[in-house]
């Protein structure tokens, strides 16, 4: 599970497997906020807020708010005091694709497994990885009425 | 920074051998150890049954869903039970992925 370093600070990423014709229609919400647990809340809300005004199905928002909480905790759980946490949410054909990032360095704490089973069953997919230069997810929620 | 309204509160309520406490707000890994310190104590050797009333309960995580867990295993270890009491259809939904829905009670 890999993706590109500059995947939440710079423009739609055009080496991604993800894409596709949409990319030139897609807009971008950014959120930073501190990395602290109390503040996940903040990340999810603003997930479910974007995700209804784009006509997700209700069953959808709750899985988007499980599935950004999940990945969310998982990238700040352990972070260092006083380290800010950024959130990307990408917008555009009929999905959702969210982006964090923060300072932190090395990799993730692993995910426990119902964590894990959560996210598999709440989202398209998901990743989640870290560097020296810090720690990433990526998670993709599509809307369930345009699965063909 | 201006502090947050706490998005959880716990409520106990014992009677005889059961001890109910009543979940309102969210459960994720900010406010799961207030759960988790409620249940230890909130449980004794003398309580058969815990319920954890859930209907007040609008967001619950994998880290609220390991407490649940840890719960159940307390509650098992003393002979007793633990009892999940009107979970919305999303908190149902949850335990039903995880699995936890075939080892505690619904009520």
């Amino acid at each position: 599970m890999t993706m590109p370093s500059d995947a939440v600070d710079g423009g739609p990423d055009e080496s991604s497997d993800d894409s596709s014709d949409e990319s030139s229609e897609e807009s971008v919400i950014r959120l930073s906020i501190p990395a602290e647990l109390r503040f996940l809340r903040i990340a999810r809300l603003t997930a479910a807020g974007i995700a209804g005004d784009l006509g997700f199905g209700l069953q959808d928002v709750e899985d988007l708010r499980v599935a950004v909480d999940e990945m969310c905790a998982a990238l700040i759980e352990d972070a260092a005091p006083g380290i800010e946490f950024e959130v990307a949410y990408r917008i555009g054909g009929g999905r959702l694709v969210i982006e964090g990032r923060c300072d932190q360095a090395g990799p993730p704490p692993a995910l426990h497994p119902v964590a894990r089973e959560l996210l598999s069953m709440t989202s398209d997919d998901f990743s989640l990885d870290g560097d020296q230069d810090g720690r990433r997810f990526r998670l993709t929620k599509q809307r369930s009425d345009l699965t063909v | 920074m201006p502090e947050l309204e706490e998005p959880l509160t716990v409520e106990v309520a014992s009677q005889g051998d059961e001890v109910v406490l009543v979940l309102v707000g969210e459960l994720d890994p900010h406010t799961a150890p207030i759960l988790r310190s409620s249940v230890d104590d909130a449980v004794s050797d003398a309580t058969a049954t815990l319920v954890l009333d859930v209907a007040g309960l609008q967001f619950i995580d994998s880290s609220g869903l390991r407490v649940i867990i840890s719960a159940h295993k307390t509650m098992d270890e003393r002979g007793g039970r633990l009892v999940l009491r009107a979970p919305t259809d999303n908190t149902r939904r949850l335990l039903e992925i995880t699995g936890l829905a075939d080892h505690v009670d619904l009520a």
